[in-house]
């Protein structure tokens, strides 16, 4: 040990230390889990991602967690109880559920379903479209970041939900078409209300608009972002507003008019970008046209029966029941052994909020369906994340899962 | 209702496609038909393949709409797998939604009977990347095999799950339903959750 | 004793069992008190652990918007890390391959801990009597508030949380030890 020089001072401690000896870093790429549980997953998905740093490598979906073998229980249940189980799969749009569930029925039954029905019919399959978009971008804001517009859109669905209940009774699951036509005939005050409603609604989409489409926090996160080419949307099946956003003209309310959708006069916006702020103006957009098809509705609602006079199908008035004994009869068939359409498959889609949804229903003549499917958009709009946000941030894919939409209830059955 | 939703969809335009489907398929082709305004193809399991892709490179069928299956287990083929396809019209294709009535949307529907033992169904992923999860869902629910699926495994239910519970024998695993006279013995057997 | 103020000590107010029993936190006129206000804390700003899985989880994000606000209750913050909550309302139908999760978020959440079975699905499997669901959150985690319905009313979710208000209000401090669960080997 070398002798203190007590004459000369110490020397100072080093400022600059010698950077630690690199370790060596993994190349591997880090798996992520996101969810089921997570705030911003719509539902229970849960989605692996391969990261490299914090750029996306790969997203796998896995589903199933909120299987809930809806297909196996409608081959239990009677055709009218599956008006209750339909809605429940894609719960965002009930009554779009309902009515395409039932038209696949009618498809079998090769029902007449009353003019007054019809209008009824597309008047609130356009407020359940309305409703469903607003929770669409009140939860795409949540998302982002923005919380507060959540409590905005809620508003004006709240109101929506008050006519579905004024209708069927519940706020939610009216299950209020029936194969047939309707459960019951429209209340009085309902014309009324959708009035209201609708008169409110022009001023509250600018409200909305106001604040998302030109703010440019929104248009940097949205913009650019979770972009898909119309090949590869075509390809991997996706439909509705995401395929719409690509360029392609696919909308069942045009290709396959349904409940008279040819009568009413209304554009289907479309636009090429394919990103997530594409698929955002185009519901704004759609949400626009929906209010001026209800708006026609209602002005063309005729009087008239709500459901067909054959008593194989919809029951008889409760009326009835009093004074004829052919009503007693085939109101006890129709509650015990259900409707029997003759044996037969049918396969009925409609322009959802989401997508295409189909049914296909394959009956062998009793009163119970032998196999039901439901042709879910979600589900198959679900698969086009992965090429969404391959090679992007990982913030962006909470980007495109809330921009395309899925609901789990739907995705998984 | 119908019959304009099947005039808008073109049900006579699929037609055409589905008669010269059949001549290329000969005896393959099983049946052939419409009902209720709907042009369906009932053809053998081997075919299907070069049938769709026939179908979607000479005529046009662009877009897969779904894949499922039915179970008859009385009849043996037991399954018959369905396919729904769909033919845009070129206007679609370039942004205009509304179709015209010489070139309108052609849906059509293929049916394959399958047995349960032989892989006999080829995959459609090569042609349809959405195949992909339809093809997983139908393997899931009901154990038909597909050739040439690059990744078939469970997707809707868990992977432990044994049977596949939309095939007819599979029971529902309905639980009693709990009423008043009952109640007390379902509670003693049912298992309840400490913390 | 002497006593040079007014206040009475506790020690001059028990017996000197009371007294005993008292330092190891059981019972005791004091704890009435204390109870009070340790309920009366817990129960009025309950945060919940997110867990909306199908329907029910709208009308609960219904109860949590402008018309039916939760905040009067402090309980719009949902947290998405059960570690940071005290309750959870479990809203939607529970499927076999969700049933480890949403135990091991049970496990994770602090205690004290409450359960809220929103809907009929989580009460008892609902309308879906099948092999995919697990009838009735309560196999898998203990549940405390039942609240019925398809999906129930905001208002009901309400009227549920208020019934779990009055439960906390209820609880007792005493044997606290007791109804924590035992660790193995603790």
């Amino acid at each position: 040990m070398e002798p203190l020089d007590l004459l000369q001072p110490p020397a100072p401690p080093s400022r600059r230390r010698e950077a630690p000896a690199p370790q060596p870093v993994s190349d591997e790429p880090m798996v992520l889990n996101i969810g089921p549980h997570h705030p911003s997953t719509h539902g229970v998905l849960r989605v692996i991602v391969e990261l490299d740093g914090e750029t996306v490598i790969s997203a796998t979906p896995d589903i199933g967690f909120l299987h809930t073998g809806i297909e196996k229980t409608f081959e239990a249940k009677t055709y009218v109880k599956g008006t209750t189980l339909a809605p429940r799969m894609g719960y965002l749009s009930p009554i779009n559920n309902n009515l395409v569930y039932v038209l696949a029925v009618e498809k079998l039954l090769e029902a007449e379903i009353p003019a007054r029905a019809m209008v009824t019919r597309v008047l609130l399959a356009e407020l359940d479209r309305i409703a469903s978009h607003l929770v669409y971008i009140g939860i795409f804001a949540l998302d982002l970041g923005a919380s507060s517009l959540m409590m905005y859109t809620f508003r004006e669905r709240e109101q929506i939900l008050d006519i579905m209940e004024m209708v069927g009774g519940a706020r939610m699951f009216p299950s209020y078409i029936r194969p047939g036509g309707l459960a019951y005939d429209l209340p009085p005050g309902f014309e009324e209300a959708v009035d209201a409603l609708l008169t409110k609604m022009p001023a509250a989409l600018d409200q909305y608009e106001r604040l998302l489409t030109d703010n440019p926090l929104w248009k940097q996160r949205t913009r650019g972002v979770a972009a898909i080419n119309a090949e590869q949307a075509l390809r991997l099946g996706v439909t509705g507003a995401a395929l719409r956003a690509t360029g392609i003209g696919y909308d069942l309310r045009r290709a396959a008019p349904y409940c008279g959708y040819e009568e009413y006069d209304f554009d289907v916006p479309m636009h090429t970008d394919g990103d997530a702020y594409a698929r955002y103006q185009l519901r704004i957009a759609e949400m626009r046209q929906s209010v001026r098809i209800a708006r026609q509705a209602l002005d063309r609602l005729p009087d008239g029966p709500y459901a067909t006079a054959d008593r194989k199908i919809a029951p008889p008035p409760k009326h009835e029941l009093a004074t004829s004994m052919e009503a007693v009869i085939h109101h006890f068939k129709l509650w015990t052994e259900g409707l029997k359409p003759p044996p037969g498959e049918a396969y009925a889609a409609i322009e959802a909020p989401r997508g295409e949804m189909g049914f296909y229903v394959v009956s062998d003549g009793s009163g119970r369906p032998y196999r039901v499917h439901m042709r879910s958009p979600s589900f198959v709009n679900l698969q086009a994340l992965e090429p969404m946000v391959k090679g992007r941030m990982v913030a962006d894919l909470v980007t495109a899962v809330a921009s395309l939409d899925p609901v789990l209830g739907e995705v998984d059955r | 209702m119908s019959a304009e939703e099947g005039a808008a969809l073109g049900t006579n335009a699929a037609m055409p496609d589905l008669h010269a489907l059949a001549e290329r398929l000969g005896d393959a082709a099983l049946a052939v038909g419409a009902p209720l305004g709907q042009p369906t193809l009932l053809l053998e399991c081997g075919k299907l393949r070069e049938s769709v892709k026939w179908l979607r490179d000479e005529r046009g069928y662009q877009f897969l709409r779904s894949v499922t299956a039915v179970d008859f287990p009385e009849v043996e083929p037991r399954f018959q797998v369905v396919y729904h396809l769909m033919a845009m019209p070129q206007s679609a294709l370039d942004g205009n939604p509304t179709p015209t009535a010489d070139a309108p949307f052609r849906a059509l529907r293929l049916k394959v009977p399958v047995s349960a033992e032989d892989a006999c169904v080829d995959s459609l992923v090569p042609l349809y990347e959405t195949a992909n999860w339809l093809e997983r869902e139908v393997w899931d629910l009901f154990g038909i095999d597909f050739a040439d699926h690059p990744d078939l495994r469970r997707i809707l239910l868990p992977e432990t799950f044994e049977g596949h519970p939309l095939r007819k024998d599979h029971p529902i695993e309905y639980e009693e339903v709990a009423f008043s006279f009952n109640q007390d013995e379902i509670h003693r057997r049912k298992a309840f959750a400490k913390k | 004793m002497s006593v040079s103020s007014d206040i009475l000590l506790p020690d001059q107010i028990l017996t000197p069992d009371q007294l005993a029993a008292g330092k190891t936190g059981d019972s005791g006129v004091v704890t009435t008190t204390v109870e009070k206000a340790v309920n009366w804390a817990r129960s009025n700003a309950v945060w919940p652990a997110l867990f909306g899985l199908a329907c029910c989880a709208i009308e609960m994000m219904h109860t949590q918007t402008s018309r039916q606000d939760l905040s009067r209750f402090g309980m719009e913050l949902m947290r998405a890390s059960p570690r940071q909550s005290d309750m959870i309302i479990v809203a939607g139908r529970l499927s076999r391959k969700m049933a480890p999760v949403i135990r091991r978020i049970y496990d994770q959440m602090p205690e004290p801990k409450w359960v809220i079975s929103m809907g009929d699905c989580a009460s008892c499997g609902g309308v879906f009597n099948n092999y995919a669901l697990v009838q009735g959150v309560d196999e898998i985690i203990p549940v405390d508030v039942y609240v019925p319905g398809c999906p129930p009313r905001p208002e009901a979710l309400m009227h549920g949380i208020m019934k779990l208000h009055e439960k906390i209000q209820a609880e007792k401090l005493d044997g606290w030890r007791d109804r924590l669960p035992r660790e193995a080997g603790a």
